[in-house]
């Protein structure tokens, strides 16, 4: 699965937690550059599903139009044929303007527009992310150290959401719920002693957890019973002035002293389905653990052992887990064209183009020559780039002294401005002057391609040796990262000689 | 040392052994780095300066600091 995450933030993290093939962003925060260049990765590529998180101080302070945003979005989403899922805002609650609640204001119209927005294509999904964070999620020491903004916790909470996401998108859900009686459905053991299913105290949590499970079947989930008890005992508890799942809720009541794994097998067999499409909920450890022995295609959640914790435990690591959902009924496309006349009315600016995009940023390029200010920066590029690097040489801070003081070389750094970015030197190359003019390393920062650098870097290299009339030529080796560079030079037009090798005659 | 090696495969998902160290996997690249750092963190309640987090960039470094820490 051809997975993408369209950010402005760090979210790679998330491949630490994720078995898809992550398809790398190069640049986060490249968003923008992502929807409006139609050749940038989100075009090109045909991925199955994209994670859009937008982090909302990032956005403020980008000052980014959220109607232009969200044209942009629908731009590209009008062809996406895959998983588009997309995340709300969540502004941090302490913020600069305190309970003058300006931030807030936008956020929560920021959130609304999106979810008007999610609406209107069918393979959208709105992730809800506000509402799963918790104060463990921001860190700000590895947002320092390393422009991580999230701590493993988030990263590991939105993966198991993107997957159940994923599973409910694909239809890939479990078709039955199969539940033991005693301490399961109500507390206590029935026939030995008075049951506790109430409307207070203890008796309420299994009163409430069989209203969760009555709605779950409402949503078309098959309930069946696996219990060891005498058939009219498990039957007279069902039976139970209070109780809310009756006799008829389920379509098969397996209620014997059998081995409790047979009588899975038998339930599947009867409804004619697999038994990894079944999900058995037991109180009892060692019965979950013989039948995980037995049928290990099944799928058998550990219980809580604080029973206090029975509903919300059923509903995040059972329903959500293994009966998620995103299916529209009817009322909800109901719902759904009323949003998308609302959405079309707020559907007023028109999308910009990347040139006027790009015209908007007020880049400015600066290329400094053999400047010895810079040596620990051109190294460490050298050290860390792999993305846009035609020739992956590593250099040490006492090989670049070298080259600069050399006078057969040239180093060229390209320091790199624009309206949102200050960011210092982005691009380095070193070129030697012989017969040939050679361009030994040619390297660009991940965060400012498609900004149109790379082509000024080249173009400064062509006019300043243009004088010692003599032929350029460039290399380029490939690597596993840097396949994307692999054209730079045919573009340009040089001519290629061989494998590694471009030229550009004079 | 085991029990770090074991953190460690389990959370990188590589299958690292005591010689490993930053750069010899693609998951084990510079964010690799961190976010193994605030797993260790967790793991062992503790706390890594910057400093730390940058220099130990091998397994046996990385124990090192942590028998540092009385961990």
């Amino acid at each position: 699965m051809k997975f993408y995450t369209l950010t402005n933030i760090n979210l790679d993290s998330l491949k630490l937690f994720l078995d898809y093939e992550f398809i790398n962003s190069c640049s986060y925060g490249s968003v923008l550059d992502d929807l409006m260049d139609k050749e940038s990765i989100i075009y090109k590529n045909k991925f199955d599903v994209i994670f859009c998180h937008l982090d909302f101080e990032e956005f403020v302070s980008n000052d980014i139009n959220i109607d232009v945003f969200i044209n942009l979005l629908d731009e590209f989403i009008k062809n996406f044929k895959g998983i588009f899922i997309l995340s709300n805002f969540n502004k941090q609650y302490y913020s600069i303007d305190t309970y003058q609640n300006n931030l807030l204001q936008k956020e929560i119209e920021y959130n609304q527009k999106l979810f008007n927005f999610s609406k209107y294509y069918q393979n959208i999904v709105f992730f809800d992310f506000k509402s799963l964070v918790n104060r463990n999620f921001y860190t700000s020491k590895y947002w320092y150290l390393g422009r991580i903004k999230y701590t493993n916790e988030c990263f590991e909470t939105m993966a198991k959401e993107i997957q159940n996401i994923i599973k409910a998108f694909k239809g890939n859900i479990k078709k039955v719920l199969v539940l033991d009686l005693d301490n399961t459905l109500w507390g206590g053991v029935i026939g030995e002693e008075e049951i506790a299913l109430s409307n207070d105290g203890v008796g309420k949590i299994y009163l409430d957890f069989q209203k969760n499970i009555k709605k779950l079947k409402e949503y078309g989930v098959l309930l069946a019973i696996n219990s060891k008890n005498n058939y009219e005992d498990g039957i007279s508890g069902l039976n139970h002035n209070i109780s809310v799942l009756k006799e008829e809720d389920f379509i098969i009541k397996k209620i014997n002293w059998n081995n409790k794994a047979d009588n899975l097998i038998e339930i599947a067999n009867e409804l004619n389905v697999g038994i990894d499409s079944l999900v058995f909920i037991d109180d009892n450890k060692i019965e979950r653990e013989t039948i995980k022995e037995l049928l290990p295609q099944g799928n058998v959640p550990e219980f809580p052992s604080d029973i206090f914790l029975l509903n919300e435990w059923f509903i995040k690591n059972v329903v959500y887990q293994y009966f998620p959902k995103v299916i529209l009924t009817k009322e909800d496309s109901k719902k759904h064209l009323q949003y998308k006349a609302k959405f079309k009315r707020e559907k007023l600016q028109k999308a910009m183009s990347y040139e006027e995009f790009l015209n908007s940023l007020n880049i400015k390029i600066n290329i400094l020559k053999d400047n010895k200010n810079f040596i620990t920066r051109y190294a460490q590029l050298t050290q860390k780039t792999n993305q846009f690097n035609l020739t992956t040489k590593r250099y040490d801070i006492n090989d670049i002294e070298n080259f600069i003081e050399n006078d057969n070389y040239m180093v060229l750094g390209v320091e790199y401005e624009d309206k949102f970015l200050q960011e210092g030197i982005v691009g380095l190359a070193i070129i030697k002057i012989d017969k040939e003019v050679e361009i030994d390393t040619f390297l660009l920062s991940c965060r400012i391609l498609k900004r149109g650098v790379e082509d000024k870097l080249l173009e400064y290299i062509e006019n300043i040796t243009k004088k010692s009339n003599k032929n350029i030529v460039g290399y380029y080796f490939e690597t596993k990262k840097n396949i994307q560079t692999k054209d730079f030079y045919l573009k340009h037009n040089y001519q290629q000689i061989d494998k590694n090798k471009f030229i550009k005659k004079v | 040392m085991d029990e770090l090696i074991q953190i460690v495969k389990e959370f990188l998902k590589v299958d690292i052994d005591e010689n490993s160290k930053l750069g010899d996997f693609e998951k084990w690249d510079s964010l690799g780095h961190l976010n193994l750092f605030m797993k260790l963190e967790n793991e062992y309640n503790t706390k890594f300066e910057i400093d730390e987090i940058m220099n130990a960039k091998s397994i046996k470094n990385i124990y090192k600091l942590l028998e540092g820490k009385n961990v």
